[in-house]
């Protein structure tokens, strides 16, 4: 077969192949609004990053959610690390970078509908500054305090979940997206036992 | 733990200073302190082959980081160590058989949380001809873990073997399969796993060339289900498969094709000993994978009127099926990407290029998930640069850069929040070579980020918005003299934000805008050689204004009028030094120390310290 026929057979298995793939020029049409809308603001600062996160958890927005995390995000969460070591089950916070950081926390958003009755989760953050707070030309660190509360009332007696710690968010500055975030560390507040690490680990 | 962390700073310090020549050993010696850490790293290869038929690997890190108390949430400081110690040694007795020791201790602790792992092993390695060999390890382990509600110890022991046939069969340049087996006895928490690997590579005379690969892992394992119950243990069972290959051919019409494809699939269950329902239930965890990742690329090279022109079209495929067993986790994504290229050497000196993507990726849930959660994401990226060597002491470039995200939310429970992100840049930069001495460049970037919703266009109250941002970048290189070189740079940046109306076309209420002024004075001294000497002082001077109007109804006049207002000013300082030492080309010693004021109307007054020392060492 000479190279004039492998050239023509190939493009054709490729163009059948591209055929039956995701076609990149299209996309699905959307229904009009009837619900409420979220809220995000475009991050020209470190702390808006925080807050569209916040918005962004508690209005159960994963595509709002995953715009406040840079490519090449990672999450770290020492304690629980070494905790987890200790049990045997390091693994479940190894390699956690950003495609595991949004399917976790969509996964969070399937089992916390918003506005459901059966389940309820409420997230706050103190969004004002601090003085260990580090803001430089492109990079930036933020550490803020936070409580997560989930409640379950499918059984008889609600089981209740309550996170509580410090997170510390370092962010870059990219002129196609403005600030966002490339690491999230993650520590539990004095006295207490379980963190909004330990709730993201439920759902991986 | 601070002396014993110093002790092997110290210890891998004195080493550093009196080891002789070993050949590929390396060793690196690292302190960095910052306003929330102090944290210390070694490392040492060590690597010893007296003779061909004996060696010996020695390798060491030692982590020690002291996390200061939260200021915000309390707590005491904490001390993290990790240090790892493993030897080993291998000793051919012929062509075909061999003994291997290895001897491992670890060392992992956080406050009062340690673990301390050894093992110690020993086995022989058979090679019935120079395609086949099999390694087999037996010994023992010991893992004690200390926690403040008690102590765990497991003793057991670990078997593995291993076999690698490595042959070039069936016309393949490297063909390889390799088989291995793991288990790890212990009473409560064993483990095992089972794994196979093998590799096709072909170089074919046309040019043309094959790739394939394929891995699989099947493990099981018990691990311990919390740090406070002692006796309760969670069981993890995981199968993990994955088939690569890559296929480059050339084509008619001098084009190259290369494609690569991917197929993976990967499946976690969990079973445990423990009655425990609700939130915490590890049986949930229970999921599988299914993934595929596919390219198609087409290249090629065109010379016309002695230009050199190289161009590629592409597509990618990506997608995945997630699979819980529960609706309420599960997810299906497509993603489709079209990309293409180019570069021109239009002649010697002028170069364009420029690369376009654009892509769609969708995703799928469960009916009753779908209304929150299904949505496309489209995107579509332009980049476009000319470059221009005008002489060789004068250079430009300029950069067009283009983005637009689009997310769509299918269902209208959330279709209200579908918006575009348009993104515009442009950069021109030039670099003059004034003299040998003197080197200057100016950089500049305009850049406007319109963000549209697409339900909101024609509300007045909108969160359409606008982000504007113009930088200016001033460098200056004076080479004063072999001994001493001079950086200054002068840096100014404006930005403002505000919401877009659309009235008849886009137009702009700035809500705030923000001025900074940057500069840095550095200077590069060098005494001798092997020493370099960097002091510098850097500014940050930043102002931020609000914009708002103000309404006066006198009669039947009304007025407005802007009011700009200042609602931040911060200035920062920072003061560096650094030193740094080459002993030798393999040899080197960094000291460097920043200190760094902040007063600003927003974050008061703050001043932070930071240092850093560092030794390194090839061999």
């Amino acid at each position: 077969m000479n190279l004039r026929v492998q050239t023509i057979i190939l493009l054709l298995i490729f163009l059948l192949f591209i055929t039956g793939c995701k076609n990149p020029f299209s996309h699905r049409s959307s229904d009009d609004p009837v619900g409420t809308s979220g809220t995000w603001d475009f991050p020209a600062a470190p702390e808006i990053v925080i807050s569209n996160l916040l918005f962004s958890y508690n209005e159960r927005n994963i595509n709002n959610f995953r715009r406040c995390l840079s490519d090449s995000f990672m999450f770290s969460a020492y304690e629980d690390s070494i905790e987890a070591e200790q049990n045997g089950e390091g693994f479940l916070f190894h390699g956690w970078d950003v495609d595991t950081e949004e399917s976790v926390t969509r996964r969070i958003f399937q089992a916390f509908p918003a506005g459901s009755d059966s389940v309820q989760m409420t997230l706050l953050i103190d969004l004002s500054s601090n003085p260990i707070d580090e803001i430089d030309d492109s990079t930036a660190t933020l550490v803020r305090t936070y409580t997560l509360t989930a409640v379950d009332f499918t059984s008889d007696v609600a089981d209740t979940l309550g996170a509580e710690g410090e997170a510390t968010f370092k962010m870059s500055w990219s002129n196609l997206e403005g600030w966002s975030i490339y690491l999230w560390s993650d520590r539990a507040a004095k006295d207490v036992d379980f963190n909004w690490a330990d709730f993201k680990a439920l759902f991986r | 733990m601070t002396k014993n962390a110093i002790a092997a700073f110290l210890l891998i310090l004195c080493f550093f200073l009196t080891s002789g020549n070993l050949l590929s050993s390396s060793l690196t010696a690292v302190f960095n302190q910052d306003n929330q850490t102090y944290r210390w790293d070694t490392s040492l290869l060590y690597n010893y082959n007296p003779s061909s038929d004996f060696s010996l690997e020695l390798s060491t890190n030692t982590q020690s980081t002291l996390i200061k108390r939260s200021l915000l949430t309390g707590g005491a400081n904490q001390w993290q160590e990790n240090r790892d110690v493993r030897a080993k040694g291998f000793y051919d007795f012929s062509d075909n058989f061999g003994i291997t020791t290895e001897v491992f201790q670890g060392y992992s602790a956080l406050g009062d949380r340690n673990i301390d792992d050894s093992e110690m092993l020993a086995g022989a390695d058979y090679r019935p001809n120079d395609w086949l060999s099999f390694q087999y390890l037996l010994g023992a382990m010991i893992t004690s873990r200390d926690e403040p509600v008690g102590s765990r110890i497991d003793k057991g022991a670990k078997m593995s073997w291993k076999g690698v046939l490595d042959k070039q069969i069936l016309g393949a340049d490297k063909f390889n399969i390799q088989l291995g087996i793991e288990e790890e006895i212990f009473r409560a928490i064993p483990s095992n796993q089972f794994a196979l690997s093998s590799v096709y590579q072909k170089n074919f005379h046309t040019g043309d060339s094959l790739s394939l690969q394929f891995e699989s892992l099947n493990a099981k394992k018990k691990y311990y289900s919390s740090s406070l119950e002692f006796d309760e243990t969670n069981t993890q069972k995981k199968r993990e498969y994955d088939f690569n290959g890559r296929i480059f051919k050339h084509l008619f019409l001098e084009l190259n094709l290369i494609t690569e494809g991917d197929v993976a699939f990967q499946e976690y269950l969990y079973e445990t000993s423990d009655t425990v329902s609700g939130f915490i239930d590890i049986t949930n965890r229970d999921n599988a994978r299914l993934s595929e990742n596919i390219v198609f690329k087409l290249q090629r090279i065109f010379r016309p009127y002695s230009m050199h022109i190289q161009t590629s079209v592409s597509y990618r495929y990506n997608g995945y099926d997630e699979d819980f067993g529960q609706d309420d986790r599960d997810e299906k994504s497509a993603f489709g990407e079209f990309g293409s290229s180019f570069t021109v050497l239009v002649t010697e000196g002028d170069t364009i290029a420029s690369e376009y993507f654009t892509a769609v990726r969708s995703f799928y849930h469960p009916d009753e998930f779908a209304p929150n959660l299904d949505r496309d994401v489209v995107s579509q990226l332009w980049n476009l640069r000319y470059s221009r060597i005008w002489s060789k002491y004068l250079s430009s470039s300029i950069q067009f850069s283009y983005r637009n995200y689009h997310q769509i939310y299918i269902h209208g429970e959330r279709s209200a929040d579908n918006n575009r992100n348009y993104t515009y840049l442009l950069a021109p930069k030039i670099s003059w070579y004034i003299s040998p001495q003197l080197i200057v460049s100016q950089a500049f970037e305009i850049q406007a980020n319109y963000i549209t919703y697409d339900y909101e266009r024609d509300i007045l109250s909108s969160r359409n918005r606008i982000f504007r941002r113009g930088d200016n970048r001033s460098r200056i290189t004076f080479i004063v003299s072999r001994h001493l070189t001079a950086n200054l740079e002068y840096g100014y940046r404006y930005e403002d934000y505000g919401q877009l109306v659309y009235q008849e076309q886009w137009q702009q209420l700035t809500s705030w805008d923000r001025r900074t002024h940057i500069g840095f004075i550095g200077f590069d001294y060098y005494p001798v050689s092997q020493v370099r000497i960097s002091p510098g002082y850097s500014f940050d001077y930043k102002r931020e204004w609000n914009h708002s109007e103000e309404v006066e109804v006198m009669d039947s006049d009304t007025t407005y009028t802007k009011v700009r207002t200042m609602v931040d000013r911060q200035d920062q300082r920072t003061i560096l030094f650094e030193i740094e030492y080459k002993f030798s080309e393999t040899e080197q010693l960094l000291f460097g120390a920043s200190k760094r004021i902040i007063n600003g109307w927003r974050r008061g007054y703050i001043r932070d310290e930071n240092f850093t020392i560092s030794l390194m060492k090839f061999f």
